[in-house]
This record gives C-alpha cells, structure tokens and sequence, in this order.
C-alpha cells in the first residue's frame, strides 16, 4: 500500500497521517508538497488537516487552486483513493470533488472533543471494513465544520449512500446533543458517487491507538484495503 | 480602478457571527435591529478599464466562482472609477 500525503502551507496534521499510515499500520508513504503533481503509483492520497493558507477568503479556498489538486482530480477520475480530513475535507469540497459546503460551527467557537460518529454507509473505501450502524469514536478539532448541502442534493446523497457520517450518542442515536457543530442532518462525512473520494471533519489519525484513547480510526484506515481487494 | 467584492452570507442561512453581534448590540443598547449580516469585502485595484465585455464578466465571474462560495454566499460587485 502506497500512500501520499499532501502538505499545503499551514498543514499541521499531515505527520499524524504519516506516524499512523507508516508506523500503525506498516503501509510507505510519500509526502507531496502541494506543488507536485506527480502521483505515479500511489493507492491513497490523503489531504491532512490544518489551516492551509490560514483559512484565508474561506477554509479550504486557496488550497483547492494548488497545482497539485488538478493532479489529485486526475487521479481521482482514474478510481484513485482520496481522503480529505478536516482541512482537507473542507478543500475537496472548494474544489468541487465532493457535493456540500463547511460553515462556521454554529456556536461559533473552535470545537476539540471527542464525538461518536454512526457508519451510514459502506460504499466508500473509507467505510469497506466497517458495518452500517457501527458507532466508532472519533475526535474533532475545528472551527468551520457544520457541513450545509441543498434539500435536493441531500436527498440524491441520501439515496446514493453517499452520506457516510453521522454525529450520534454513543449508543448510536441521532440527537441534536451530539451534533457538534449544527451540521444538516448531523452529517460528518461524505463520499462522490463512486465512493473513492471521502471527506470527513472527524480525524481517524488520532484515534488510531490504544494509548491514545480510540483505535477506532483503524477500522476506517482498513477499509481502504478491502476496496482495493474487491476491486482487483 | 477599483472592485468592490461585497460577500454576505445568504439570508436564509444560520449566521452565528450576525446573531452574536446582533446580541452584543441588544446588550449595549442599540435598538431596533432586526438582524445583522457578516461578510466580508474584497478590494482589487486593477490597471486599466472594463470596457471590454470579456474581461468584465471574467472579473464579475471570479465574484462567484472565487471570492464566494456560491452555496453559502451572494456576492455584489461594484466598479469605482478613479475619474469622475
């Protein structure tokens, strides 16, 4: 497994993908500086979080017009995995990879806690290993990540499957309580049509072991090998 | 030249930035308002004019493609001429 890991200006949890993608789970990775734009042989590029370009004009917005986002479409289009975390969900959506917005939280300040988020779904490759109404615990850590998308647009992302994400209690329930942010629908991530493009706001790189309080990250970060397996 | 930019979040969105001031202002005295909105400006000082329809609906265009986020925002653009 072959994993690229982009570092934009004001990244700052792209070595926590790399500790947990190399030494957790024993996979190489590369680190792409946002102007690369060769992704020859990579299964997975992952867009870490941070504040790329310091949220200028709006999170995400300046990140999503670096050279190597027209690279990572390409890749995309080809069935190449992608995953956006926080920072990098926020830039896949600027860049028109994946439907929706991020607003401000709606209690306006920066939220860090751990959350339950629900499997809503399993057609991604984010979701492959993970069962539908699994509740996993995962932390957040953001300031914009109450995700907005259209009634109607919800609605073909509902029937799609593409809702992967949903914020609960931890017995699974959806309560407004539990919604960190005033998300529509409690959403926290989501995938394109053909599942290999996910982006969620909730980070499985820090909860990815024991020590540090959840390894329910792994779950997710496995999934990418049973996609690739019923691919091939 | 100059390009006023004029970004607001749509209205039938929750806008927590416009309901906290509103609230600051309710506690400082400040009556009668309904609501407040809270976006923001973009200024570009550009060389020459927009006379050419192409280049002013390619600047009117980074408006809403750019500078707003069209699922969340509105944007206005003004033009200030720097001749009377």
């Amino acid at each position: 497994m072959k994993v690229g890991v982009v570092v934009f200006p004001g990244s700052n949890c792209d070595l926590d993908v790399v500790h947990v993608v190399q030494d957790v789970l024993g996979w190489s990775t590369r680190i792409l500086w946002h102007t690369e734009t060769n992704l020859v042989g990579l299964d997975l590029v992952v867009l870490p979080g941070g504040f790329s370009y310091g949220d200028y004009l709006r999170p995400g917005a300046l990140a999503s017009y670096s050279p190597i986002m027209a690279a990572i479409k390409d890749f995309a289009s080809k069935g190449g995995l992608v995953l956006g975390i926080c920072n990098g969900f926020q830039i896949l959506l600027e860049a028109g990879m994946l439907q929706g917005a991020l607003m401000q939280n709606r209690q306006i300040r920066f939220v860090c806690k751990p959350t339950w988020v629900r499997v809503d779904s399993t057609r991604s490759f984010l979701t492959a290993s993970a069962y539908k109404g699994q509740v996993l615990s995962l932390p957040i850590a953001h300031h914009s990540g109450s995700y907005y998308v259209t009634k109607e647009a919800l609605k073909g992302m509902n029937d799609s499957g593409r809702i992967l994400f949903r914020y609960v209690s931890p017995d699974g329930a959806q309560d407004d309580a539990f919604n960190p942010n005033g998300s529509i629908e409690a959403i926290a991530g989501v995938s394109n049509e053909e599942g290999n493009v996910v982006g969620l706001m909730p980070h499985p790189e820090r909860a990815a072991e024991r020590l540090l309080g959840s390894e329910d990250g792994l779950v997710l970060f496995r999934g990418v090998l049973s996609w690739i397996s019923q691919a091939s | 030249m100059k390009l006023f930019y004029n970004i607001t979040p749509k209205p039938d969105l929750h806008d927590p930035q416009g309901e906290a001031l509103q609230r600051i202002l309710d506690r400082i005295g400040v009556l009668g308002v309904s609501r407040v909105h809270v976006g923001k400006m973009v200024v570009l000082e550009i060389e020459g004019d927009l006379l050419e329809a192409e280049r002013k609906e390619r600047f009117e265009e980074l408006g809403k493609t750019f500078f707003s986020n069209p699922l969340l925002e509105d944007v206005e653009c003004r033009v200030e001429s720097e001749e009377p």
